[in-house]
């Protein structure tokens, strides 16, 4: 395992043609992304020119210390984040240039997203909740509830359908999140700090079941974390700093 | 306006401000005692602005209702005043002859001898209260403008001494200025405005008075106010006035005989309103002058052993009854406007809570850094008083431009009377208005402030559901003792409360003070005033035993006093007093299943209204009265019960809705969210819920009840097939129509009348009495009469005759056989005798000696009720028992005239409203008899009413005003006037729907403030919502669907409610024979308004939360 700086062709002089390139390749392609929010009194650099590549299938996690601008990244990649300079491909199209109904649209049936406080909608149910992105996605009610029940017994909670989410335990409650970003079959899941608000024991599970569902799906997850032990899981490490990636830590390939 | 519920109004005024100013105490206290406390509540106000809009919308409505009550209160009071004292000017008293002398049984005459007038002059003469006692007469005589091509036939014409008249200054032109009548030439007439109004006539005008059909020619000298002088003797009535010879000139000696008089009257001394404060003291010495004289002149003054006149303090009176009509108009409002109070009151509690919510984690920290529950109270009163004070102020401001829209808009409902209101309001109303609003708003704030503040510490900082850190309270000795206390102690405060409402008054306040002051000394010193304020503020009220003891203690007070309101409210009380003591239980651990709980407990209160009357009389063998404040409880329990039924069993209607329209395509995520967050939450739904229920149950219950009404008495049916009616009088009789038209000419109005029927009506002053006699069922012989299908089968049964011997009056009409054909009156009941309708009419027309008579003869005329005996009872099997009369024969007129009829049927009240004779509520009796016996027993008719039904494509309206033309009598279109009515009681009607419709503002305002807190408190939820998919519109239109969803749930509970009450009262004859109508055409309209203006009010947080920053959301917490 070593730490390595990132050797992109686009890394300094980053071109259009050759981002696109790269997009046809890599499913996460971004090339030199801005991003500065309007602070209170001085604005604020949270991304100074972020580049990286994430190949299709791939496990990735982003390291960093607080305020390094990991989350902005993640934000930023999956679009549900403007960027104020550079480029972002996902899937080979530019997510940046799409318009919002259309990003929309697609993060409803390519993306899927764990965050760090669960964020079920506590009105509704497990399954309910798990549904959700099918019918957005316009999958109809029956096949939706039959993909959901799939979706909640590949995390072992197939018997607690019908609860709501104030009657589950926070590892649950996660899995219930990771049930609805798997279940319309995306092909990139993001996790911010997924396993942050979790024990150790829970937080060793739940990167147990994202390990196993990316051997066996071959879907890509991106993954915001501050723990070693979750990074180390990875088949990569991005580090970042000052709004910069510093550089990456393979941990294994690909593949293997 | 001097009273208000038979209470002073400055006395309400100093209370209201006593109680203002406890509340100001409280707040100063807690300003000089706790300054930061007062500094922290006053923070909050600034921080959110969309949010304290809301809040001060919410608190103004109280202010606003009661600021309309009573200034339109005082601008009624001030316009009837001003309306009634520039009509009488000089006259305070009528001396007048009695009306009717039943006991005597004969008709006494109608007129004042001379010898009355001079005996009363000699009695009084040198008593300086009065400046003169004189006589007057008057008569309804036609009047033309044929320049103008006008003519009125019903025109007061007044004749007065005009010498006196002007010695009083008694008579005024339309612009205030002195009319001498000395100066009057010998063919000159002073007419008023209504005639000028009606006659398009001026100073100046050639006009011409009919008498017997002659006409004869005057000059209009002026125009008179309208007064009782110039002829204004009922609302709105056209007149005139001439000099006392030119009147007995124009009259002649048979119609005016110049001994008589048609009343005296009396001018107090001083002008116009200082006769006023020795009235009463005038008006029982005339009493004693006319008393006085019937003992020295039996024949003049007595007329079977009693008085033949009487005295009336006509000003006082009037006076009176302008204070009677602002203080009903007062009361109606306020009556009406308790809905929007209680919606108002309802948005006060929701909002706090709301507030309580956004702020429970900051409270919570404070709590645990040192805080006192008693320390957020005052800090959530200091801040809630800064609204509740800003509010009264734009209440006030608001409730008065309301109140002159009011009056504005009842000048156009009045308009054809002739008559408007003045807008007024006094300081004493500004004050009470001001005043009662900021002690409402106070006593609300004050609850929701000690609700708001029972936070649990652990569950506030973390922001997570009370229920989570529920406090579990082992049964301790100690702690079983403190509740019996607590509930005991409650119990007595109940009693003392109910029984003296001073306790509640005092008490409350004064408890709360020391609550927060924390006095025990002084809490021991008085401890009876704590009973009710200690107990109930405390933190833990047991608000079942207060349900529960206070709906037993009014369930026997109401059985006691045979009261309905106090009944009903208690059994619909108790129920909910129950069930939440049930809710209280554990049972190894578990609470009782709360949705079985409260769908048993709503469900029994909405059974209890909705049962009919009747059961409730006879399961407590009781006779329960209740009146038009029954409208409110019913709307406030049926409200609160429904409202329970629908949040308990949200998820079961979210399931139903889900199941019917979940799988539209992609809206299906948002149909079930927009569900969902409803039902999720309960307390704010079911509030909200609740206000907007409760407006549109009072706004549909009175539109329902009202238009049935109107439909009744002003449709089609009521004309009971004619078209025209016509009315002569004495002084210009025209009994053959059809004679006069061909005499004067008019063959195409002729050619229009198809059917000319005829009542000839006698005199309905000192009306020939009746004499009862009654053949009843005999039960002995009750089989004999029944079918063996229950039908009626014409069978002389064994009767056995009651005779009463009392004599009632009733107007007697005879009907001719064109009156018989045209007409189309249902009748109500028909005597056992007859097969059909058409049988009995056709008696009539055979000239049988049988009657039909109006419904109130049989209940009242004949002298059943006084007997005891129930003249509609029938026997047992015959279940149409409203429909079948026994054998009643009775004996109408007297002496030689008397004759013996029988009664065959009863016209119905609604179709026969214009052969009602005397027309007025609470009249005599109609008597209609054939036209050959009505002649035997009243002689010469003293009018003769005209029913004209006219042939196919012809207008009515020109055959009524060609009648008028030709005949010169007062002639009506039906149909034109009942629209006419029915234009005025529409548009009085929503004028009350309007002011009932202000408390939607309430139920509104909730789904704005529900709907601004859901952006907030969802941000990150919608930042997931959008990240997993769900389009920025979608978001919106989520949160529109939600708001509509409980916006509809509100319209669609209260629409339900109300229509189910006025089936109920319909279907058990509350309203009679009247049936129930719904006027969709009013009720869609105002239903679609309020759920298009819930969305408007929504659609800017909507708009908000879909302009949501995802990444910002998903940061937010």
């Amino acid at each position: 395992m070593t730490l390595r700086p990132l050797d992109l062709e686009a890394e300094s002089a980053p071109q259009k043609s050759a981002a696109a390139r790269a997009a046809t390749d890599s499913i996460i392609v971004a090339r030199d992304v801005h991003k500065t929010y309007a602070g209170a009194g001085q604005p604020v650099h949270a991304l100074r020119g972020a580049t990286l590549d994430v190949a299709r299938g791939e496990m990735v996690t982003i390291m960093g210390p607080s305020g390094c601008g990991k989350t902005t990244l993640l934000n930023c990649l999956s679009g549900l984040e403007t960027i104020d300079q550079g480029e972002i491909y996902v899937e080979g199209r530019s997510i940046h240039d799409m318009p919002d109904t259309e990003r929309t649209d697609h993060r409803a049936r390519r993306m899927g997203f764990i965050f760090q406080f669960y964020n079920l909608l506590p009105v509704l149910s497990s399954i309910e909740n798990v549904e959700l992105p099918l019918l957005l996605g316009g999958v109809g009610q029956r096949e939706s509830r039959e993909r959901a029940m799939l979706a909640l017994e590949q995390v072992d909670l197939g018997d607690w359908a019908g609860h709501r989410p104030a009657q589950l335990s926070g590892g649950q409650r996660q899995r219930v999140t990771i049930a609805r970003a798997l279940v319309n079959d995306p092909a990139i899941v993001w996790g911010d700090e997924p396993t942050g608000d979790l024990d150790s024991t829970n937080a060793s599970q739940i990167m147990d079941l994202l390990e196993d569902l990316n051997d066996r799906n071959q879907q890509t997850f991106v993954i915001v974390t501050h723990d070693e032990n979750i990074g180390r899981r990875a088949n990569r490490t991005i580090h970042m700093r000052d709004g910069l990636i510093e550089g990456e830590t393979i941990h294994r390939q690909l593949g293997t | 306006m001097e009273e208000l519920f038979g209470l002073p109004t400055i006395r309400l005024m100093w209370i209201v401000v006593a109680i203002a100013g406890v509340a100001a105490a409280v707040i100063a206290f807690i300003f000089f005692k706790r300054p930061i406390l007062v500094r922290m509540g006053l923070r909050n106000i600034p921080r959110r602005r969309a949010q304290t809009v809301l809040v001060t919308m919410g608190l103004t409505l109280a202010t606003i209702i009661v600021t309309i009550a009573f200034s339109t209160g005082d601008s009624l009071a001030v316009s009837i005043r001003g309306l009634a004292l520039d009509s009488l000017e000089r006259i305070d008293h009528f001396i007048e002859p009695e009306e009717i002398d039943t006991s005597a049984g004969e008709g006494v005459g109608d007129t004042i001898p001379d010898q009355v007038l001079r005996d009363l002059q000699a009695y009084f003469a040198g008593d300086e209260r009065i400046d003169a006692i004189f006589g007057s007469r008057f008569e309804l005589v036609p009047i033309e403008h044929p320049e103008a091509g006008l003519i009125e036939p019903q025109f007061f014409l007044v004749g007065v001494d005009p010498a006196l008249a002007d010695r009083l200054n008694a008579v005024r032109d339309e612009d205030g200025d002195l009319l001498r009548l000395t100066e009057l030439a010998p063919n000159e007439v002073v007419i008023n405005e209504i005639a000028a109004r009606e006659l398009d006539a001026e100073p100046g005008d050639e006009v011409r008075l009919y008498v017997l059909g002659q006409p004869r020619q005057y000059t209009v000298a002026a125009i008179g106010r309208d007064a009782v002088l110039t002829g204004n003797l009922d609302a709105g009535a056209a007149g005139g006035l001439l000099s006392m010879a030119q009147y007995q000139d124009l009259l002649g000696s048979r119609l005016s005989p110049p001994d008589q008089w048609d009343t005296i009257l009396v001018s107090g001394a001083g002008g116009v309103n200082a006769p006023l404060q020795f009235s009463d003291a005038l008006d029982d010495d005339i009493n004693r002058a006319l008393a006085g004289l019937q003992r020295t002149k039996p024949d003049l003054y007595l007329s079977n052993g009693l008085p033949r006149f009487a005295t009336d303090p006509i000003k006082a009176d009037s006076l009176e009854g302008a204070e009677f009509i602002a203080s009903a108009f007062t009361t109606l409002f306020l009556f009406m406007g308790s809905f929007s109070v209680a919606a108002g009151i309802l948005l006060i509690f929701l909002i706090f809570a709301m507030l309580a919510e956004e702020r429970k984690p900051e409270m919570g920290i404070a709590r645990a850094v040192g805080m006192q529950r008693n320390d957020l109270i005052q800090t959530f009163i200091s801040e809630g008083m800064v609204y509740n004070v800003g509010a009264a102020v734009i209440g006030v401001v608001l409730g008065l431009l309301f109140a002159v829209g009011l009056i504005a808009a009842l000048n156009q409902g009045f308009e054809s009377f002739g008559f408007q209101f003045t807008w007024t309001v006094t300081i004493k109303s500004l004050v009470i208005s001001a005043c009662i609003g900021i002690v409402i708003t106070f006593i609300t704030v004050v609850f929701s402030s000690f609700r708001a503040s029972r936070l649990n510490i652990v569950a506030a900082i973390r922001d997570v559901p009370e229920g989570q850190y529920e406090e579990t309270y082992p049964l301790t000795p100690r702690r079983v003792l403190r509740n019996v206390l607590g509930v005991f102690t409650t119990a007595i405060g109940i009693v003392l409360v109910l029984t003296t409402p001073w306790t509640l008054i005092l008490g409350a306040p004064i408890a709360l003070f020391l609550q927060l002051t924390g006095n025990r000394r002084a809490r021991r010193l008085i401890p009876w005033i704590l009973l009710f304020g200690w107990r109930v503020l405390r933190w833990n009220p047991q608000w079942w035993v207060l349900f529960l003891v206070g709906g037993l203690y009014l369930v026997n007070l109401g059985l006691g006093q045979e009261s309905l309101f106090l009944y009903i409210a208690g059994v619909s009380l108790a129920p909910l007093g129950i069930v939440m003591g049930l809710n209280k239980l554990r049972m190894r651990g578990r609470r009782i299943n709360q949705r079985l709980l409260y769908t048993v407990g709503a469900g029994v209160v909405m059974f209890l209204w909705f049962i009919p009357n009747d059961w409730h009389e006879n399961f407590f063998n009781n006779n329960l009265n209740g009146g038009p404040e029954l409208f409110v409880l019913a709307g406030t329990m049926l409200t609160a019960a429904g409202t329970l039924l629908l949040i308990f069993n949200l998820d079961l209607i979210v399931g139903a809705i889900r199941a019917v329209v979940g799988g539209v395509g992609r809206l299906a995520p948002v149909i079930r969210t927009a569900a969902a967050y409803p039902a999720a939450a309960r307390y704010r739904t079911g509030m909200t819920i609740a206000m907007i229920a409760l407006i549109t149950f009072a706004l549909v219950n009175f539109s329902t009840i009202n238009a049935s009404f109107s439909q009744a008495f002003t449709g089609g049916d009521t004309a009971g097939g004619f078209e025209v009616l016509a009315f002569n009088t004495e002084i210009n009789e025209t009994s053959d129509i059809r004679a006069g038209l061909a005499e004067a000419g008019a063959s195409d109005v002729l050619a229009d009348i198809e059917n000319a029927g005829r009542i000839e009506a006698g005199p309905e002053r000192g009306t020939r009495a009746v004499t009862v006699l009654a053949e009843r069922w005999n039960p002995v012989s009750e089989e004999h009469i029944l079918d063996s299908d229950g039908e009626i089968r014409v069978v002389e049964p064994d009767l056995s005759t009651v005779a009463f011997d009392k004599r009632q009056a009733v107007v007697v009409g005879g009907v001719n056989d064109e009156f018989i054909a045209g007409q189309e009156i249902k009748l109500q009941a028909i005597s056992y005798r007859y097969d059909d309708e058409r049988d009995v009419w056709s008696a009539l027309a055979g000239g049988e000696m049988v009657a039909v008579v109006t419904v109130d003869a049989i209940d009242g005329a004949f002298g059943f009720n006084e007997s005891g005996l129930d003249p509609w009872s029938t026997p047992d099997g015959v279940t149409d028992e409203s429909t079948r009369l026994p054998r009643i024969v009775v004996e109408v007129g007297l002496g030689a005239s008397a004759r013996q009829v029988e009664v065959i049927g009863v016209l119905e009240r609604v179709s026969g409203a214009f052969v009602d004779l005397d027309g007025e509520e609470g009249g005599l009796p109609t008597l209609l008899l054939p036209e050959s016996i009505a002649d035997q027993v009243i002689g010469q008719s003293e009018t003769t009413r005209h029913y004209i039904s006219t042939r196919d494509g012809a207008d009515s309206l020109d055959v009524a005003q060609g009648i008028e033309r030709e005949l010169r009598i007062f002639a009506v279109d039906i149909q034109g006037e009942l629209k006419r009515q029915q234009s005025t009681q529409s548009s009085i009607l929503a004028l009350f729907q309007g002011f009932i419709g202000i408390g939607l503002v309430a139920g509104l305002a909730a789904l704005g403030v529900i709907a601004l807190r859901a952006v907030v408190e969802r941000r990150q939820q919608i930042g997931v919502l959008r990240a997993i998919g769900f389009q920025a519109r979608l978001v919106g239109f989520e949160l529109l669907l939600e708001m509509g969803f409980i916006a509809l749930l509100g319209l669609g509970l209260g629409t339900a409610l109300a229509l189910g009450l006025a089936w109920r009262l319909f279907a058990e004859g509350t309203f009679g024979e009247i049936d129930m109508y719904v006027p969709l055409g009013t009720i869609l309209p105002i239903l679609f308004g309020a759920f298009i203006a819930s969305l408007v009010l929504t659609y800017f947080p909507a708009r908000q939360a879909a302009r949501t920053t995802i990444a910002e959301a998903l940061r937010y917490e």
